[in-house]
Order: structure tokens, then sequence, then C-alpha cells
């Protein structure tokens, strides 16, 4: 299933890309193929802006705005509930 | 979970529709069951079936899908219900909004949904949601003196 804005804010940097696949492996919806040594966002609208690539990516070729995709937190966050923090206090 | 948590909704609801039974019949009647039965369908239908249909309900947006299953059930309550003009429009308009708001409470429970996506759903259902629900207070409580 997918979606809204999916994938919106996820920016591969093709120069810093090395190849190494890690962005292959930990993604849950296989956004990323590794091809000739570089990797390619194969799937953009599958993307759920976990930062799952960002966060392993050594060579920081990946940009993505993760964050809970909460309409729940949205509006907690809304109200000035938890402060700054996103949280839907579902745990 | 969104079960639970709109328990107060209902809660707030019966004691409402009480008050208006008591206003419009000087005690508490039968009436109470079929007044409240709405609110009870309009919770599990947001709390239960558009979780379960979630693939097959039409829309990105879960508070379309919502809005879906909600106009759905208003009809079903409209056809099984008695309800006058200003009433059946009141319970129509809390309905959707109730079975609205809570399907776009499960944009939390999925594994694909985004911050960015989340934000923009809220800013674009939230407005109608509101007004949908207070237009919906306003007929349901007026209908009680017409």
């Amino acid at each position: 299933m997918r979606y809204i804005l999916n994938g919106h804010s996820l920016v591969l940097d093709a120069v810093l890309c090395n190849g190494c696949g890690r962005c292959e492996e930990v993604c849950p919806h296989a956004v990323f193929v590794v091809m000739e040594r570089k990797a390619m966002i194969a799937n953009r609208e599958d993307c759920m802006e976990c930062g799952a690539c960002r966060m392993n990516c050594a060579t920081k070729a990946i940009e993505v705005s993760a964050g809970v995709g909460c309409a729940a937190a949205i509006i907690n966050s809304m109200r000035g509930k938890n402060g700054e923090c996103v949280s839907c206090d579902c745990g | 979970m969104e079960i639970v948590g709109q328990f107060k909704l209902a809660l707030v609801a019966l004691v409402v529709l009480a008050i208006l039974d008591v206003i419009r019949h000087h005690r508490l009647t039968p009436h109470l069951a079929t007044d409240f039965l709405p609110f009870v369908a309009a919770i599990l239908t947001g709390g239960l079936l558009v979780p379960v249909l979630l693939p097959w309900l039409p829309f990105r947006y879960f508070a379309l899908k919502g809005m879906v299953a909600g106009v759905l059930l208003a009809a079903i309550l409209l056809v099984l219900l008695p309800m006058g003009l200003t009433e059946g429009v009141g319970v129509v308009l809390l309905v959707v909004a109730i079975t609205s708001y809570i399907a776009m409470m499960f944009t939390g429970s999925t594994t694909f949904t985004t911050q960015a996506g989340a934000k923009l759903e809220v800013r674009r259902a939230l407005p109608p949601i509101l007004v949908s629900a207070a237009a919906g207070t306003v007929l349901r409580i007026t209908a009680t003196f017409v």
C-alpha cells in the first residue's frame, strides 16, 4: 500500500555513494537497487521515510527527513503536548 | 486502542443524549438507546471496520477512507432508524466526522505512512472534520426542540 508524499524528501547523492549496498540491505521497502557499484532509488513511492538508509550510509550520501507518520502525534504537537517532540503517546 | 480511546467521546455523547431525552420526554425513555446507536456504530466502524478494510477502501488519505465508511454507515442508519430531516443531517455529519477522525488515527499503525504525508493529511482533513462535527452537534441538539 502507498500513502501520500512517500519518499518526498529522499535524496541520494550519486557522487558520494560508494556502492556498499547497506541502503539496499536495511531498507524495509526495497526502495534502493545497487547497480555497477552505485545505489539508485528504484521505488521512491514505496519509501516510508524511516531514515534507516541515512543512518546506515557510511559516506552520508543519503538525506531524508525521517519522522513518525502518525496523525495523532502531529495533532499532539499542534496542541503543544509533549513539547517539541512529535509523539502519539503510544509508547 | 482507537476504540478504547474514543470511550470518553461515547460517554459525553451518552450524557448529552440522555439530557436531550429528558428535555423532550420529561424522563429517560428507550429512545436513548436508538439515539446512542449511531455513535457506537461510528466508533466501531472507524476503529474496527476501517482498519480491516484498509486496502480495499478507496483513496490514499486515511480520513477519506474513513469518510467512505462513514457515508456507507450513515446510509444504513438512515434506512434503519426513524429520523427527521434535521436529526438525520446532524447524525450523518457526526457519523462521518467520527469515522473519518478515527480512521486518520490509524496512520501511526502502518508501515507505509510518512511524517510529511501525515502532516499534510492533518492540515487538509482536520478542519472539515471539526466543521462537520460542530455542525452535526448543533443540528442534533436543535432536532430535539423542533
